[in-house]
């Protein structure tokens, strides 16, 4: 490893921002590392910790397995299945658990330990049993045991990084986000990773600043190093000196104030300045983020991605009782208010493991389009929806994903009412008012918005997806980054008309894409009469600022001066002005509250 | 308690893939199965006890179930042994 730089202050590296915020913070180095198995018995008061370790990381090891082999189940790949429900077996046999539950009481082993003995117990009796069919298979039992003990040391590095860790990797798996979020890590820098990656997708819902695609970070960081990653300006520093680092800790500390100041707006109400009243929901991907519902005061949820489930190991057919669990814990955490779930919307971006790539994966073989083609999943979670929704009538709203024709709808529709009926037959309780919507992300449907209505109970627009079907533009690709703009007339032309298809016959019309947490954007489409946003919950109390420091009039003028433009300069200034325009009203409103 | 003598029929002996249905049959019940063989008595709910046994195409088990719905437990197991584990192209 070059280490030239090693000691240098102030060193800056550009990256890519996949999640937007600015903390400065201790950098820690991990890595996925080898096993090592430490062989020290541990203090007997920390035995039931040992034990807890070995539960959690068997949870987490099973979580990736079931998924895997539900996923083999649904492409008929009898080997992989075979391997999997084998090694998901092998994970929780009672009786390897009750020799590593001995091992840790009787010899006060630590996990790893603990769970190398008991693995090479069975090996060694295989092994002597000199049968070539088993033998031939070690590699099954040697697999799990260093999967369960690689999770078990994960936890632990992680554990012991503290509150100030900035993390820098190579690349981070979902996982291990995700721990680092319970973890109170601050920000996660990567010298890989792509912008649509399930990590950062998670990164952003925690509320994590991440940054990725930094490539020579980790030759000039040591662990333990001072480093700040700014979001803003892309651009991670390590080893600020004394200058910079007291110039970021002003804008930290801005930054701060600015949040606090946010806190007045929590509990009023979400409506402009002369009281037309837009509800702010969430959007959820994780059960993690349910408590931020009630933190930010957001009005139930506008987006329930069932998506997140799939993450992990990324099969094709989800187990039911966990997405069961998932609803329930969205319904629980939602106060009274609706829940709006979307059904699996994977394909495009997000679909794994599959083999086959296909040539223009966002014009393929995603959405309702596969929902349609493996009825056992559409079903197992119209059934996992219906009987969370049994249990709390009146709330549930279902959005059907990644429609094009009004076939594929009522087929969906046809699907719920049977699963209704189903479970109305076997006792159990059903909420006949479940509504049933459309995303409206292909510009056909928007087009034909009149000819969906009098079906559907609700639209929901996605505004990335409708963004890119409408310009033609791939989000992703970096290349041509600056074409796609959410705000384009023709964009907002569709919004538009589905707007007023949703008043001619009564049907709500809710945004969820994250379009709707830029205060700016969220005050064009308020313009437009959209009266539902759905957003990332730690952004409602700012779109809520927004709007309560706007009248609806003028809000309508800005959205038809912006509908109006016909260059992106154009748009751009009319956001500038709008801009300094708000920053006064702010300041207004700042010294309001002083003086209070 | 019950008690039944089974064979196992199919070419490739108590694998992997058998253990594994075994085991899932059998944790469906709440009754606690074991399997003896050559002196030996496994819980047969833990696949690496199954596995262990090493059982051959030929080799005679008992089974022994106990608990409140042994009967059909019994019944269910007992069939995958006599089916070849459903592995007809083996």
């Amino acid at each position: 490893m070059q280490e030239e730089n090693a000691h240098k202050p102030n060193i800056t590296r550009k990256g890519i921002t996949a999640v937007t915020g600015l903390v400065m913070g201790i950098a820690r180095i991990y890595s996925r590392g080898n096993i090592n198995i430490n062989p020290d018995p541990v203090d007997e008061a920390r035995l039931p910790d040992e034990k807890k370790k070995f539960r959690q990381a068997r949870k987490t090891v099973g979580m990736t397995m079931e998924r895997l082999s539900d996923f083999a189940d649904s492409r008929n790949d009898s080997d992989t299945r075979d391997i999997m429900n084998a090694q998901y077996e092998i994970l929780n046999d009672p009786e390897l658990e009750t020799m590593v539950y001995q091992l840790i009481d009787q010899k006060s082993f630590r996990t790893e330990k603990a769970i190398y003995d008991a693995f090479q117990h069975y090996i060694d009796l295989i092994k002597s049993t000199d049968k070539s069919f088993l033998v031939s298979r070690l590699s099954d039992l040697r697999d799990m045991r260093d999967r369960l003990i690689h999770n078990v040391q994960q936890l632990a590095v992680i554990a012991s990084f503290g509150k100030d860790a900035v993390m820098v990797s190579e690349d981070v798996s979902p996982i291990e986000v995700i721990t680092f979020a319970r973890n109170g890590v601050k920000g996660i820098i990567c010298t890989a990773g792509g912008l649509t990656s399930h990590a950062s997708i998670i990164a952003n819902a925690m509320g994590i600043p991440m940054i990725i695609g930094a490539k020579s970070v980790l030759r000039t960081v040591r662990d333990g190093d001072t480093i700040i990653l700014d979001g803003y300006g892309q651009n991670v520093i390590v080893r600020p000196d004394d200058e910079t680092s007291s110039s970021y800790t002003r804008v930290i500390k801005r930054q701060k104030e600015e949040d606090k100041f946010l806190r007045h707006v929590i509990d009023k109400p979400a409506e402009t300045l002369c009281g037309t009243r837009i509800e702010l929901q969430a959007n959820i991907d994780f059960e993690d983020e349910v408590l931020n519902i009630d933190k930010y005061r957001a009005e139930g949820i506008g987006l329930l991605r069932t998506d997140t489930l799939l993450m992990n190991a990324g099969p094709l057919t989800m187990d039911r009782s966990r997405q069961e669990e998932f609803c329930q814990t969205a319904y629980s955490g939602s106060g009274s208010a609706m829940v709006t779930v979307r059904l699996l919307d994977v394909g495009g971006d997000k679909l794994l493991n599959i083999k086959s790539k296909e040539a223009n994966p966002f014009l393929g073989w995603r959405g309702v389009r596969i929902l349609l083609d493996r009825r056992e999943l559409l079903q197992s979670q119209l059934e996992a929806i219906c009987r969370v929704a049994g249990r709390y009538p009146g709330r549930t709203r279902i959005l059907v994903p990644m429609i094009s024709n009004l076939e594929e709808f009522l087929e969906v529709k046809k699907e719920l009412e049977d699963m209704q009926g189903t479970l109305e037959k076997r006792g159990v309780p059903v909420d006949r008012k479940v509504k049933l919507g459309i995303m409206v992300e292909v510009p056909s449907v928007a087009l034909q918005i009149r000819q969906f209505a009098p079906h559907v109970d609700f639209f929901s627009i996605g505004t990335n997806d409708l963004t890119q079907y409408t310009l033609a533009v791939d989000r992703g690709n970096n290349l041509i980054a600056s074409l796609y703009q959410p705000l384009h007339p023709a964009v907002l032309t569709f919004i538009s008309m589905t707007v007023q298809a949703g008043e001619e016959f009564d049907i709500p019309v809710a945004v969820c894409g994250e379009l709707a947490s830029d205060p700016f954007a969220a005050l064009i489409l308020a313009g437009l009469g959209i009266r539902e946003l759905s957003m990332t919950p730690r952004l409602v109390p700012k779109v809520k600022q927004a709007l309560r420091l706007h009248d609806l009039e003028e809000i309508k003028a800005i959205s038809q001066k912006v509908l109006g433009c016909s260059t992106r300069s154009e748009r751009e200034t009319i956001r500038a002005q709008w801009r300094e325009a708000y920053e006064l009203k702010l300041k207004e409103e700042r010294l309001k509250i002083k003086t209070l | 308690m019950i008690k039944k003598k089974v064979t196992v029929q199919n070419a490739a002996g108590i694998h992997a893939r058998p253990a594994s249905l075994i085991v899932k049959e059998a944790t469906r019940f709440e009754s606690d199965f074991h399997v003896h063989m050559y002196g030996y008595r496994i819980n047969g709910k833990s696949i690496l006890g199954l596995l262990t046994l090493a059982a051959e195409q030929g080799a005679e088990l008992e089974l022994e179930m106990d608990g409140p719905d042994e009967e059909e437990a019994m019944e269910r197991v007992a069939s995958l042994f006599n089916n070849g584990f459903r592995m007809s192209e083996e």
